[in-house]
């Protein structure tokens, strides 16, 4: 993270980072952690930090190793190799049952024999009677299912089904709630709302949370931090506008959201901006100069749809002009993405935030247009 | 527009149940019949039922065929729950094939050859037969459909559930207790059911494995049947009937409501 000290990144501003504090002692401490299931690595060989009142998340496609990590975590699998901490002390040592981390399945894994109040007081069998209604009475009011205690789960709706098993699972207090895709079954509405609901009832308990997903959107909303996974390895782990600023790797640049990516060559670099020559630029890039790169080193310049710019007329020098014909016009309503074959026969793809109702020369199809997009707009990419 | 089945179709089933069915309702009709000749309607009467409750021996092999039934029963329920349990265990284990094989194989297994041998195991230990013998032969021979019955149902059951019990904080034991059988008990209910009524009309292996005073009532009926047919057997085997069938009913309302409340939503 070297480049979040010299720049502002991303749209939001936040002072929640115990991450880059020496001093702060992570809540859970992955060291080395291998898993293979046969032949196959599941994961392989991860070390990660997560830290006190984090809402962690671990974002990848399925079969990358996301979901093998959690269940380490609960105490469904053993690693091969590697250690699990919690507060420094070893977990692996413990059987699921004694650890003090509650799961949320991604099925809700709600017990269809047991209503509500039966479910959400299962895991509190050691407190004594009194506190164990109190506290089934707390839980059912924070998800708002007061009416609903004496349903079996198979008489709710997702939506509450879902409630039900997240207050089943933070009911015992643990001192980490791991979420196995808990939206994925909701439908588009529900979903957004729940996320935001999410994101409150974690600061409010000021509970750890660690979420596993494999929709970007999701990781990005929720979490402080996301750890991008791939063949059971992390990619890169960063605040989500990090990740999406400014990504390590084409891999996450690819994942996590949408993106152009220029294929370029160094031509020379003044400490500041870095000239590169490629084929769909005739001009030649001029790009922000983060990373000392010597002339001649091939890289990927990758731009999001949302920094490039169309327009009709021709940009200044230095703006990284392309000419450009529209192949394709998405209108989505609050934003227009545009395709546009470059020279070198790429299609590119640039978004646009339609703010205006009333557009005076509106982009058409096959129009010859000019693409654009400033200096420090590009991520250079060498890997 | 709508037609009705044909007369062939009528008739067929007609013969077809008339075929399964009438042998057993002119038994249960001449068990009330009061002449003693078995096939002569001599006018209603009960008085076959007042006989049987006379008759000792007939008695003691109901209840020792209500003792071996009970006992064999639950204890192939147990073991056989045990084994599907195995059998669906996620992931499987090393000689799983095999152990599903050696599981099921008393299903296509002739009877007399396992009666057979259940006898010369009995015989080379050493064993007294008697009631313990039949018990033990018959949870032999039913484990088999109960594991059968209740690893159907293990099938469709989320194993998340057990994880869940485990991740809130029940040890492995307890999560099966507290959350796998409540679930799956019909199943193991009907499968002990089924293991009752097959103890109940078993003959073969009976015969092979039981000793001095543990003959069950169907060995009793199969050698009084050879000196002649009596109306007294007729009564009795009416009363076996109704027990099963009791028994059937009871598993299928059993699943039934299940269903029901399941459907329920």
């Amino acid at each position: 993270m070297t480049t979040s000290s010299r720049l502002n990144i991303g749209a939001v501003r936040c002072t929640f980072a115990p991450w880059e504090d020496p001093a702060a002692k992570p809540l859970i401490r992955f060291e080395g952690v291998v898993k293979r299931f046969g032949d196959d690595v599941a994961v392989n060989g991860v070390s990660l930090d997560i830290y006190e009142k984090e809402f962690f998340a671990l974002l990848g496609p399925s079969g990358c190793g996301k979901t093998t990590l959690m269940r380490m975590l609960a105490g469904f699998e053993t690693p091969n190799e590697g250690r699990i901490t919690l507060e420094g002390e070893d977990i692996l040592a413990k059987p699921a049952h004694k650890r003090p981390v509650n799961m949320m399945f991604q099925s809700y894994a709600l017990f269809p024999h047991l209503n509500v109040e039966q479910n959400i007081a299962f895991g509190l069998k050691d407190l004594p009677k009194d506190e164990r209604n109190d506290r089934v009475l707390e839980m059912l009011a924070l998800v708002r299912l007061e009416g609903l205690a004496r349903r079996k789960p198979d008489q709710l709706s997702g939506g509450q089904r879902q409630r039900v098993a997240l207050a089943r699972a933070i009911a015992p207090r643990p001192r980490l709630l791991l979420l196995d895709e808990p939206l994925a079954a909701l439908d588009k509405k529900l979903r957004d709302e729940t996320q935001f609901e999410l994101v409150a009832l974690q600061e409010r308990l000021g509970m750890t949370f660690m979420v596993v997903t494999h929709d970007q959107e999701e990781a990005m909303v929720m979490s402080t931090r996301v750890a991008v996974m791939d063949k059971g390895q992390i990619v890169q782990v960063g605040r989500p506008s990090e990740v999406y600023e400014t990504p390590n790797s084409r891999y996450v640049a690819d994942f996590i959201g949408e993106v152009n990516l220029f294929e370029a060559k160094v031509i020379s670099a003044d400490g500041v901006t870095m000239t590169l020559a490629g084929d769909n630029c005739p001009a030649g890039y001029a790009v922000r100069e983060d990373d000392l790169l010597s002339p001649g080193a091939a890289v990927t310049l990758a731009v999001r749809p949302e920094k490039i710019q169309v327009s009709q007329d021709r940009p200044p020098a230095g703006a990284n002009g392309m000419a450009g014909k529209v192949a394709d016009i998405g209108y989505l309503g609050d934003w227009t993405t545009y395709l546009i074959t470059v020279p070198g026969g790429m299609t590119v793809r640039a978004a646009r935030a339609n703010s205006a109702r009333i557009v005076e020369r509106p982009i058409d199809w096959d129009d010859e247009v000019w693409l654009s997009f400033s200096p420090d707009a590009a991520v250079v990419l060498t890997s | 527009m709508r037609r009705g089945p044909s007369a062939f179709n009528v008739a067929s089933v007609v013969l077809g149940m008339a075929f399964l069915y009438l042998p057993i309702l002119l038994l249960v009709v001449f068990s009330f019949n009061a002449s003693k000749l078995v096939t002569v309607w001599g006018g209603f009467s009960t008085r076959w039922y007042a006989a049987l409750f006379q008759d000792q021996q007939m008695l003691d092999a109901i209840g020792v065929t209500l003792r071996v039934g009970l006992v064999s029963a639950t204890l192939a329920t147990g073991l056989g729950t045990l084994a599907a349990l195995a059998l669906s265990k996620v992931g499987g284990f090393r000689g799983r094939l095999l152990f599903s094989g050696m599981i099921y194989a008393p299903l296509v297994m002739p009877e007399v050859i396992l009666g057979l041998s259940l006898l010369l195991l009995f015989v080379a230990v050493g064993a007294p037969r008697g009631i313990w013998t039949v018990t033990v032969s018959h949870a032999t021979m039913t484990l088999c459909y109960a594991a059968v019955v209740i690893q159907a149902r293990l099938v469709s059951f989320d194993k998340s559930l057990e994880e869940a019990a485990r991740d809130l904080g029940r040890t492995p034991v307890q999560a099966f207790f507290d959350v796998t059988l409540p679930n799956i008990a019909p199943a193991v209910v009907a499968a002990w059911m089924l293991a009752f009524t097959l103890s109940l009309d078993d003959l073969v292996i009976a015969s092979f494995t039981s000793g001095p005073g543990s003959t069950t009532l169907p060995m009793r009926i199969y050698s009084q049947v050879r000196l002649g047919v009596n109306p007294e057997i007729n009564a009795v085997s009416t009363l076996l009937i109704g027990l099963v069938a009791t028994g059937v009913i009871a598993a299928y309302l059993v699943q039934q409501r299940r269903k029901v409340a399941e459907d329920a939503v």
